[in-house]
């Protein structure tokens, strides 16, 4: 069983990565939506315009 | 980057009988059709001198090579009739398809100008005219002689033509919304 001392990080600890999570998780939402919207205007754009656009690479949209 | 190979196509329809009131069913008389950036595929096949039946596969055909069509009004008018008519010959159904109607995919405008696509070629000052029938014209269209047929042919393939340089204007000026996709 856990002393208070250490329960007390725990939560402290648990708090801090729920924060960190939800931060990021809003900002990637909001970049998410801002980039599909445009992304799906271009995409259907070329297609009117009779052109299939080549498919993405994964390795450069993340700089691996 | 893939081109598309986008089916343009128009139908022209007489009435065959009545269903109630002054409703009456439609009979296809014409279905004409062209691959945008591909003159050469433009065909237009007529009730009278084409198999009716041979006339709906040799278009099914082309709309199954097709990754998208278009036309205008083809959701609510053309696309439908020619489903009823494949459904009435007992030939399977049209697949799904990407469309772009460029009646309903046109951008909001409110009653400020006309959606038809005499008044929009006309509004936007492109050049191909749209070939006219009067009623007299349209009853020696519909019954099929010689001379009518020549007529309907003229409409349909003139329809076709207006319409891909209507399309290609609208699309140049983001007039249109996002292609749908039609499912019978």
């Amino acid at each position: 069983m856990r002393g208070e001392i250490e329960q007390q990080l725990a939560n402290r600890l648990k708090v801090l990565r729920a924060a960190i999570r939800l931060k990021h998780s809003i900002a990637a939402d909001e970049e998410l939506n801002r980039l599909l919207d445009e992304e799906k205007k271009k995409f259907l754009k070329q297609v009117q315009q009779g052109k299939l656009p080549a498919p993405l690479d994964t390795g450069k949209l993340t700089g691996a | 980057m893939r081109k598309l190979r986008i089916l343009d196509f128009d139908i022209e329809n007489r009435p065959l009988s009545y269903l109630g009131q002054d409703y009456t069913t439609a009979e296809i008389t014409a279905i004409a059709w062209c691959f945008d950036g591909e003159p050469a595929t433009m065909t237009c096949v007529l009730l009278g001198r084409d198999d009716p039946e041979q006339m709906l596969r040799e278009f099914v055909k082309r709309y199954d090579a097709a990754d998208m069509v278009t036309g205008h009004y083809i959701r609510m008018h053309d696309l439908p009739i020619i489903n009823g008519a494949l459904v009435e010959r007992g030939l399977p159904c049209l697949a799904d398809k990407l469309t772009c109607d460029t009646k309903l995919d046109l951008v909001k405008k409110g009653p400020v100008i006309s959606a038809s696509q005499e008044n929009l070629c006309a509004m936007l000052g492109l050049r191909k005219p749209k070939v006219h029938m009067n009623t007299v014209m349209w009853r020696e269209a519909n019954r099929l002689t010689p001379a009518g047929l020549k007529l309907t042919a003229e409409r349909a393939i003139g329809d076709v033509l207006q319409h891909m340089e209507l399309r290609h204007a609208l699309v140049a000026r983001d007039l249109l919304s996002e292609p749908k996709t039609w499912r019978p």
